[in-house]
């Protein structure tokens, strides 16, 4: 009776918690992040984040059947936003492709526009959140004419146990987040836009 | 008999989350555009504390409990106002333009299945040369779609906390007393 009513509860259990795709916030904690380059560049950057990118919401798979659901352009831009700033003058947020005014009023060299893509798994059959969570950021920077003049792709992988993560569901994410953008800073800073 | 006790315990035990610690604060990026745009100069961040009013070492969200990422609350404000300024480049612990803070009011009512919502209330000082030229109280909500399930509104509601200091900063900035205080 013992072992069937066991049964019955581990398959409530899993029946409760299957199926959900879980909110998470994928930010870093920016206090992380590498800190500002000794040699800032002179230059003034702009970027551009459609609002579509914004608000879009990305479904990947978590544990035991269960999916996460994050938004990731919304979370990381800080994080992009604080990388910017500790290798330029100057950093400003576009409001359309398309500002050639006031491209030309804050005195900006280059724009940059990033691509993310998001990919998480995990190993535990019982628990939802990932264990493995890996970003891709795709950078391609322009000078104010619409010319690419550079382009380049960074990684960062996170990976969080149960024992870590059972106060903190995003762990790996996190992780993932503080080592792309950590990279990207890198990129940045060997980049001939500096 | 004791199991058919025991399932809806464990049932409701996993249901219902540990203390689990705030998101990181995203700072907002419209707030630091007006920080740069004000000409501002740059500014210290001291002591952030809280009234016994504010929730300063957890918030009951529904059957779970969110607790600072950096200790306390009011820590977190600080810390967010501190990231701020430095995206912004106009952040010196040395300088002679220091902002305080006491909190007032720091809640989220998820009680309801279908809108849920923030809020937040600080008393914002700004000396200049050890002068008061600014004190305030300052106050900003926000809300958002809720579910009757917890396991959705809990992580909703915590991942939502952030926003509600970003529209505490916002409304701040918006005050053009604030904005005099703080420029060069």
């Amino acid at each position: 009776m013992q072992k069937i009513l066991i049964a019955i509860l581990l398959a409530a259990s899993l029946l409760v918690l299957n199926g959900c795709a879980h909110t998470i916030g994928i930010s870093p904690d920016v206090s992380k992040l590498p800190t500002a380059s000794p040699n800032i560049s002179a230059n003034k950057v702009g970027y551009y984040i459609s609002d579509a990118d914004r608000n879009r919401k990305l479904v990947t798979p978590g544990g035991g059947g269960d999916s996460v659901e994050h938004s990731p352009y919304r979370d990381l831009e800080s994080g992009f936003y604080r990388v910017l700033s500790n290798v330029f003058a100057s950093v400003d947020q576009l409001k359309s492709e398309n500002e050639s005014a006031f491209l030309i009023s804050k005195n900006i060299k280059y724009i940059l526009r990033p691509t993310i893509s998001v990919t998480s798994s995990s190993s535990s059959v019982l628990t939802w959140p990932p264990t493995d969570f890996g970003i891709i950021i795709d950078v391609t920077a322009s000078d104010v004419t619409g010319k690419v003049v550079w382009q380049d792709r960074v990684s960062g992988n996170g990976k969080a146990e149960f024992s870590e993560f059972k106060n903190d569901f995003a762990l790996s994410a996190k992780r993932a987040a503080e080592a792309v953008l950590s990279a990207l800073q890198l990129k940045l800073e060997a980049s001939p836009l500096k | 008999m004791k199991f058919t006790l025991l399932i809806p315990l464990l049932l409701v035990s996993l249901l219902v989350g540990c203390s689990t610690p705030t998101p990181a604060y995203k700072v907002s990026i419209p707030n630091i555009q007006t920080l740069k745009n004000n000409n501002s100069a740059n500014i210290g961040v001291g002591d952030f504390s809280a009234q016994s009013t504010a929730n300063d070492s957890s918030i009951v969200v529904r059957a779970s409990s969110m607790v600072s990422s950096k200790g306390t609350f009011a820590s977190y404000v600080q810390d967010a106002l501190t990231q701020e300024l430095i995206d912004a480049k106009l952040f010196d612990p040395k300088s002679n333009i220091q902002v305080t803070a006491i909190l007032i009011k720091n809640n989220i009512s998820a009680a309801s299945l279908v809108t849920n919502s923030a809020e937040i209330e600080a008393r914002f000082v700004v000396k200049r040369d050890g002068n008061i030229v600014f004190d305030k109280a300052k106050y900003a909500q926000t809300q958002w779609d809720s579910s009757f399930l917890g396991a959705v509104a809990i992580p909703r509601a915590r991942e939502n906390y952030p926003g509600v200091v970003a529209e505490l900063f916002k409304v701040l900035y918006a005050d053009e007393a604030f904005l005099t205080a703080i420029k060069k």
